[in-house]
């Protein structure tokens, strides 16, 4: 049992770290969505966000929005992988509690 | 249905094929393992564990010479790089559910900090005693890829060779890979005479410190 105690807090600190990466790298993308809006009968693109409970948006210039969407698309696949993240660290943290 | 770390397994295969490094490393580690069943390189054998870790080994850390930033290409294909502060050790997280990290043996004396490939921007854990896994390698064909890893011989005698170094979990969960495998290869004599013919080769020092794992687990061959 103590090495599958060890394995498990081995994988906590592991996980731990890992947490911590993807929420500094996530600081650093943008939130929302891209949105285009109709003006005038032409399509503008918008990044669209939440923020302190209110929907906000930002024009992203042509030259910056496939940037932009590239970034989106990180955040996205980085928040579904964070979600993962901190399901095994609750999975592992009942773990060990329980095994101490 | 393939569950989703394949997957992610087999994309970032591919990913290493699209930029020309696939041909120039050898998948170690428990990924090399399933290799082994997927491709029916060992009869019968069905790997039971499998971890986050996908660990990569250049054959040559001066190899491929054309130059192409891999740290820029895997994070923009949505890997995470995450470097520790202090060594500069690059490690690459897909979705929470594999972790890439690069290897290189050791060299000479040896370094605190990895070592960096002067052509594709990533650094590598120098690790002694590994040079075996890329020098007795074969090539699998699977699903359309030519796929470096070691001979499950290499394999073997490189778990118990490194085993008194690792930590108490993973020395066990070494142990139980070495048995699983073995457990098969003992039905395969041709399988068995080249892991005493390896072992044969080996530096002498290697060998005592083989014999001494086998014999403080009860390991036989």
């Amino acid at each position: 049992m103590p090495v599958i105690h060890d394995a498990l807090k081995e994988e906590l600190e592991r996980l731990m770290e890992k947490e911590q990466a993807y929420k500094n790298q996530l600081a650093l993308l943008p939130k929302g969505r891209i949105h285009h809006k109709l003006i005038g009968g032409k399509k503008y693109p918008y990044l669209t966000y939440r923020e302190g409970g209110k929907v906000k948006s930002r024009y992203v210039k042509p030259e910056e929005l496939e940037h932009v969407m590239a970034q989106v698309e990180q955040r996205q696949q980085h928040e579904k992988a964070l979600k993962s993240i901190r399901a095994d660290l609750r999975m592992i943290r009942k773990v060990v509690k329980v095994g101490k | 249905m393939e569950s989703s770390q394949k997957q992610t397994f087999w994309q970032t295969i591919a990913l290493f094929h699209d930029v020309g490094v696939l041909e120039h490393i050898v998948v170690v580690g428990s990924w090399a393992e399933y290799l082994y069943q997927e491709s029916g390189l060992i009869p019968g054998f069905r790997s039971s564990f499998r971890t986050q870790d996908f660990d990569v080994l250049f054959r040559n850390i001066r190899l491929p010479k054309k130059p192409f930033d891999l740290a820029a290409e895997l994070t923009r294909r949505g890997y995470l790089m995450m470097q520790n502060a202090h060594t500069g050790l690059m490690k690459f997280d897909k979705g929470g559910e594999l972790e890439v990290e690069f290897l290189v043996r050791e060299m000479g004396k040896g370094q605190l900090e990895p070592y960096r490939h002067e052509y594709l921007g990533v650094t590598a854990q120098g690790l002694r005693y590994i040079d075996i896994l890329a020098e007795y390698s074969t090539v699998l064909h699977v699903r359309g890829y030519s796929i470096h890893v070691p001979r499950p011989q290499a394999y073997v005698l490189h778990k118990l060779l490194i085993n008194e170094q690792r930590s108490e979990a993973k020395q066990e969960k070494d142990l139980g890979a070495v048995r699983d495998l073995l457990a098969v290869m003992r039905d395969i004599p041709a399988e068995m005479a080249a892991v005493q013919e390896l072992f044969n080769e080996l530096p002498k020092k290697a060998r005592a410190k083989i014999k001494n794992t086998c014999e403080k687990n009860s390991i036989n061959w």
